[in-house]
């Protein structure tokens, strides 16, 4: 297995990890007494943010070279944070003649109990004569 | 300005047998939330949270689909659990993620992490670590 094979998934991997960001803001308090039974709903031992970033780099590059890849990432079940954010991002490209490029992400998710991002980017390209790329992003929060 | 005609005329001439026709196809099917599609040059297709796009070539066939809801399978499995069905103790977090690459021959690499535990097969290794 050649360094390079190696390394894209490693560092997709560490991309998939939670990636935690200073963070800022504020929300306008329009109801107070509903915001703080909003607020009560959070559950002791949970985390107030959660962020999951989940990110695939995937291509066939030779001729007739086949390449799939899939990843999966899923959030602890139970907790509700108070924002939640989740980020679905992949790159699938069928570079040679003739080759095959196959990406699937998914990423489960809660929703938070104030605000929940979810950002699903995509970049899908077949370039090479007869070539086929074939990505599936889904970005699923909880109920 | 009659010495110009004959030049421009010609340019105009060559740039249009110089492009060449095509006829770009796209065949699809979709059955079950599950598209194919085929054609004559590069295809590709992408689904982005149901709706699948799929492009031609160089762009000049163009369909699109749009799936179905998740099943009740997916959502079951990722039902949250409101604050009434919740102990006082928030249930134990179960993180995963996990990478799988195949290429021609077969599987290639294969990472997971999962519950403090993190397995990396390949086609010459097996590790496991426990944290």
């Amino acid at each position: 297995m050649s360094l390079r094979s190696f390394v894209l998934p490693a560092l997709a991997l560490f991309a998939a990890l939670p990636a935690s960001a200073q963070e800022t803001g504020g929300m306008a308090l329009r109801g107070p007494a509903a915001m703080l039974e909003r607020l009560e709903q959070l559950q002791p031992g949970c985390r107030l943010s959660q962020t999951s970033v989940t990110v695939g780099v995937n291509r066939a590059s030779g001729a007739h070279a086949q390449a799939r890849q899939d990843l999966l990432t899923t959030a602890p079940g139970g907790c509700r944070p108070l924002v939640s954010t989740q980020v679905v991002a992949g790159a699938n490209l069928g570079l040679g003649p003739g080759s095959n490029a196959e990406q699937s992400i998914q990423a489960y998710g809660p929703r938070g109990v104030l605000a929940t991002n979810a950002y699903t980017r995509g970049y899908n390209l077949a370039a090479g004569p007869r070539s086929t790329a074939q990505q599936r992003l889904f970005n699923q929060i909880g109920r | 300005m009659s010495k110009i005609r004959p030049f421009v005329l010609a340019f105009v001439l060559t740039a249009i047998a110089s492009a060449s026709a095509s006829a770009e196809t796209l065949r699809c099917r979709s059955v079950n939330n599950n598209t194919t599609c085929s054609g004559s040059g590069a295809v590709s297709c992408q689904t982005v949270n149901g709706r699948t796009v799929c492009v031609g070539g160089n762009g000049a066939a163009i369909q699109s689909f749009r799936g179905g809801a998740p099943t009740p399978e997916e959502l079951q499995e990722f039902d949250q659990p409101g604050r009434e069905d919740l102990d006082d103790a928030p249930p134990p977090a179960k993180r995963r993620h996990s990478i799988n690459r195949w290429d021609a021959n077969g599987p290639v690499l294969s990472i997971e992490q999962s519950d403090g535990r993190l397995r990396l097969h390949t086609r010459r290794t097996a590790i496991a670590i426990d944290r």
